[in-house]
């Protein structure tokens, strides 16, 4: 890959896409909003959405002896999104699927009615009148959501028990990419990347026999009118999209639609929230900053200086973020040496590198502007948001391979979804992705509290070519 | 499997065993070590645990990404904060102190422990007597392992409450979701 492909596409990953459009990004709604719609509304049954935590109990908080707030009260937290069962730590949330609960089951009696089964829900009532566990809430319903979500019981986690987007032979995905405007090329670049392994599965029969079906959208009006239009579609999750706002600007709006986006290329300040609806490859600013501060602490040899975007002014501190979470970040009891933190964008003055050792660390599309200024005899690291491994040259369109890349997650996580989806089934399936490779030879790195894929990488550059210093992230 | 945890399991599948018989607590003396580690609060404060467990404490270890056992076990130790005011079993610095220690230091960060705090209802502070913590991997790690959390595997957590008095060597564990009065029962005549 050439330098300048290499800082263009740095400066874009590095800060919001910078430049993508002029975006509006306005939520649509609140961050963990639950559709007011009234019962039956938005197209799937009332027992569905309650079941899925998309419509809330109507007693809120006490709808639940323990009073658990609302949003957390949904069965399908605990019991699993298509009623197959879970088990966290030492408590298991038995499947609710129909025919399981009218079975036996470690000896104990099947659930003979609705109303055993309306019983232990409300009252903790069990398999032959066994109290249940004290992890199972108790549920006041009314009457109405008591019907709801019996008769819903009855469909969990069958074939015809689908999201908006699904049906018997196709799953719809969108996409929100710079169609139009100073980025065009690089969405269509990503398209083409997206296009190419959905048809290679496709043409192979689909995923467990649906075609997937891509829908793209223009994010010249902004990712939040992007995201209504795709809404209308519908589609059941969006894949792989770039535009111009930090990522987490849209994440209110995919909580309120229920819809995840998986492995897109927006920039992105702070961790992604383990329960909201977004999941990255790239490490969002916070751990690519706290990677490159670990790393000079450590210099023995001078001064120590770090150049990056998204600096919110204050040293070390990435935009977006508070104080207290870069504490936690970089918290370092003996470090050997103060870093320095200069933003990318502003003038680099030549003062800073006097000293005729030291070190220095930089983002991508500081590196050129870096080089001018370094004397000799300083040591000079590399951050990369991205495995280094994509820079092997072996591809001359790297946003067509990182779209392929997003594609690839995406059919993977549809294949060990299962035949049963619903909403959140990609974000679930990202937790049990232990050892999956993109692209091969780098594990990803996903699980329930962690919502990107990709350790911060570094290299240490040389006069000769890079070298790797660290494969993972340092702490 | 080390032998404290192979206890800790136990104790907690008979917990959750139809119809269990509700045995007095056995106390571990010392019990745990309490490391040398500082954690920070939901507000990014420093807290060196050490100082902290100079009163009685109830350590629980949960993430905010959990989904199922968290939010239970969260509602049981604002519950049982609420008994323990209501019964007022110690004033002064030797009152209870609950504190919730994340076993995700990626992802529980002192923001996100405030937004949990407040999804919860959750009153937070040395004066309210509940702390959530996270803090720097290598601190958390000692914590985990000093009182049998899992180590990098936080989905595998149970949902134990420790309660005990570092001063003077007394520990015991019980289910976080045991019947709150139980749980009081073992501060107002556990280490009385």
């Amino acid at each position: 890959m050439r330098p300048w492909q290499l800082l263009v596409m740095a400066c874009l990953l590095a800060s919001g896409a910078a430049g993508v459009g002029a975006a509006d990004a306005r939520p649509a709604g609140g961050a963990g909003t639950v559709s007011a719609a009234a019962p039956g509304a938005g197209g799937a049954p009332f027992g569905r959405q309650l079941y899925h935590g998309l419509l809330p109990f109507a007693a809120g908080d006490a709808a639940t002896s323990m009073r658990l707030p609302v949003e957390l009260a949904a069965c399908a937290r605990c019991h699993g999104g298509a009623g197959e069962g879970t088990r966290e730590g030492g408590v298991v949330a038995p499947s609710l699927r129909w025919r399981a609960l009218t079975r036996t089951r470690d000896g104990l009696a099947a659930f003979g009615s609705t109303d055993a089964v309306l019983a232990a829900i409300e009252r903790g009532v069990g398999r032959d009148g066994q109290a249940l566990s004290a992890a199972m809430p108790r549920f006041t319903l009314q009457p109405d959501e008591a019907r709801a979500l019996l008769a819903y019981l009855e469909r969990v986690g069958s074939r015809d028990d689908g999201p908006a987007g699904v049906d018997a032979t196709t799953v719809r995905l969108g996409t929100i990419l710079p169609l139009s405007g100073p980025a065009a090329r690089i969405g269509q670049s990503l398209l083409a990347g997206l296009q190419g392994p959905i048809a290679a599965v496709n043409a192979a029969g689909g995923v467990h026999g649906r075609q997937i079906r891509l829908v793209v959208q223009d994010s010249a009006a902004g990712a939040a009118e992007a995201l209504r239009a795709l809404q209308a579609r519908p589609v059941f999750a969006l894949l792989g999209g770039l535009w111009n706002e930090d990522a987490a600007q849209l994440d209110p709006a995919l909580a309120a639609a229920h819809l995840s986006h998986i492995a897109g290329w927006a920039g992105r300040a702070r961790t992604p929230a383990a329960q909201g609806w977004s999941a990255d490859l790239m490490p969002p600013r916070v751990r690519q900053h706290a990677a490159l501060g670990q790393a000079l602490q450590a210099c023995a040899n001078g001064p120590a200086l770090a150049v990056a975007s998204g600096l919110d002014g204050s040293a070390g501190t990435t935009a977006g973020t508070t104080a207290v979470d870069q504490a936690v970040d970089t918290a370092d009891p003996h470090p050997a040496t103060a870093v320095h933190w200069i933003d990318a964008q502003a003038p680099l003055d030549a003062q800073r590198f006097q000293a005729a050792q030291g070190c220095v660390g930089y983002t991508l599309e500081a590196a050129a502007r870096v080089d001018r200024k370094l004397p000799h005899g300083w040591s000079r690291t590399m951050l990369l948001p991205f495995p280094a491994a994509l820079l092997d040259g072996s591809t001359p369109d790297l946003w067509a391979r990182l779209g392929a890349l997003s594609a690839q997650l995406g059919i993977e996580l549809l294949g060990r979804a299962g035949v049963s989806l619903h909403e959140r089934s990609l974000l679930d399936a990202l937790d049990r992705l232990s050892g999956f490779e993109l692209p091969a030879g780098v594990p990803l790195q996903f699980g329930r509290g962690r919502r990107y894929g990709w350790d911060p990488q570094l290299l240490q550059i040389r006069t000769a070519p890079a070298t790797l210093l660290s494969r993972g992230d340092p702490r | 499997m080390n032998r404290r945890r192979c206890m800790a399991g136990l104790l907690v599948s008979a917990t959750f065993s139809h119809g269990a018989a509700q045995a007095e607590p056995s106390w571990l003396k010392p019990g745990p070590r309490v490391p040398d580690v500082v954690l920070q609060d939901h507000t990014g404060a420093s807290h060196a645990l050490g100082s902290l467990c100079r009163r009685p404490v109830g350590i629980s270890f949960f993430y905010t990404g959990c989904a199922s056992i968290c939010p239970p076990q969260t509602a049981a130790m604002r519950a049982l904060r609420a008994r323990l005011d209501a019964a007022a079993v110690q004033a002064d610095d030797r009152s209870p102190l609950l504190l919730s220690i994340s076993l995700d230091p990626l992802g529980d960060s002192p923001e996100a422990l405030r937004a949990y705090a407040t999804r919860f209802g959750a009153r937070l502070g040395l004066d309210a007597g509940w702390l959530m913590l996270t803090g720097a991997p290598r601190s958390l790690e000692r914590v985990w392992r000093s009182f049998d959390a899992p180590v990098g595997q936080p989905a595998d957590h149970t949902a134990l409450l420790w309660v005990g008095d570092a001063t003077a060597g007394k520990w015991t564990r019980a289910s976080a979701l045991s019947p709150t009065a139980r749980l009081v029962d073992l501060f107002t005549r556990g280490l009385a």
